[in-house]
């Protein structure tokens, strides 16, 4: 932190945007989510090199953190559900910010920072 | 078999509909042609843009051909009608009228098409039942690397105006 970064929306999970980081930031599966995120959860994300067919997002090798702004939502990719680490919730700010992320559909990319709240 | 002409923001594709396999979805699509809008990008069906169609273009068909199983490939172009009221209805993103009756053209332009017209879009679930319909009535021949990339675009740059006519006759 903090990140400044561009956020792209998903285009398999449902109400849920996303930023990549630098692939090499691999961490290992903890607080991995059971089932259905909810509107606020932020997770994270790792699939290894060459780990689908092909490169969703144009990236053979992944590293990411999602940000579920509505329900209906479920971080998978082309080959059905995937693991993800849940490591923080919105707390406030959430209307708002789930517009935004949903006026992407509409605008596209937008640029997203994520720092420390001293 | 008669053919479309798709363009995407000054790109061209071309394909060829299946009129041995759904005629009477095929005769009501090219009636309506040419159709025209913005094209929005799939957030559940991975790679896959919407014409919705508006007004006098609406159409409301019955499920025609065989029921299909699995996911759909690319370059596949589904008919897909949904009946007021169907899905919660707070998704702007997919339409200002979402709770409406939603009528729409949906082409898939890439690899890996994933889902694809995806078993999992909860939008999409239960489809060809009285309430829900999808039909898989063309194919583009090719999916120029151009097209692609401009179907891509619209995730990255937002909506892109589509236009889809009669090709020939």
């Amino acid at each position: 932190m903090p990140l400044r970064v561009k956020a792209i929306h998903d285009i398999w999970s449902g109400h849920q945007v996303l930023v990549h980081l630098d692939p090499t930031f691999v961490l290992p599966p903890e607080n991995v989510l059971t089932y259905l995120p909810v509107p606020g959860d932020l997770f994270y994300y790792y699939r290894p090199r060459n780990y689908f067919r092909g490169a969703p997002y144009g990236r053979s090798e992944s590293a990411e953190i999602g940000i579920v702004y509505d329900r209906d939502t479920r971080p998978q990719g082309p080959r059905g559900p995937e693991a993800v680490n849940l490591f923080a919730t919105i707390s406030s700010g959430l209307e708002g910010f789930a517009r935004a992320c949903e006026d992407m559909i509409y605008r596209g990319q937008k640029d997203l920072i994520l720092e420390r709240l001293e | 078999m008669r053919k479309l002409l798709v363009e995407l923001g000054g790109t061209r594709a071309v394909a060829e509909m299946h009129d041995d396999i759904v005629p009477k979805t095929c005769d009501a699509v090219w009636r309506v042609l040419p159709v025209e809008g913005m094209a929005i990008h799939a957030n559940w069906s991975s790679r896959e843009i919407m014409l919705h169609l508006h007004g006098e273009k609406i159409l409301r068909l019955p499920p025609e051909g065989p029921v299909r199983r699995g996911t759909t490939a690319p370059g596949d172009i589904v008919y897909f009608w949904r009946s007021p009221q169907m899905s919660r209805g707070k998704q702007l993103a997919y339409s200002s009228e979402f709770q409406r009756e939603l009528s729409e053209l949906a082409i898939f332009y890439g690899d890996p098409a994933g889902g694809g017209l995806a078993a999992d879009d909860p939008a999409r679930s239960g489809r060809d039942s009285n309430l829900q319909v999808s039909t898989l009535f063309a194919t583009l021949i090719d999916i120029p690397r151009e097209f692609a990339r401009k179907c891509e675009d619209v995730r990255h740059t937002g909506l892109q105006r589509l236009l889809v006519t009669r090709l020939g006759q």
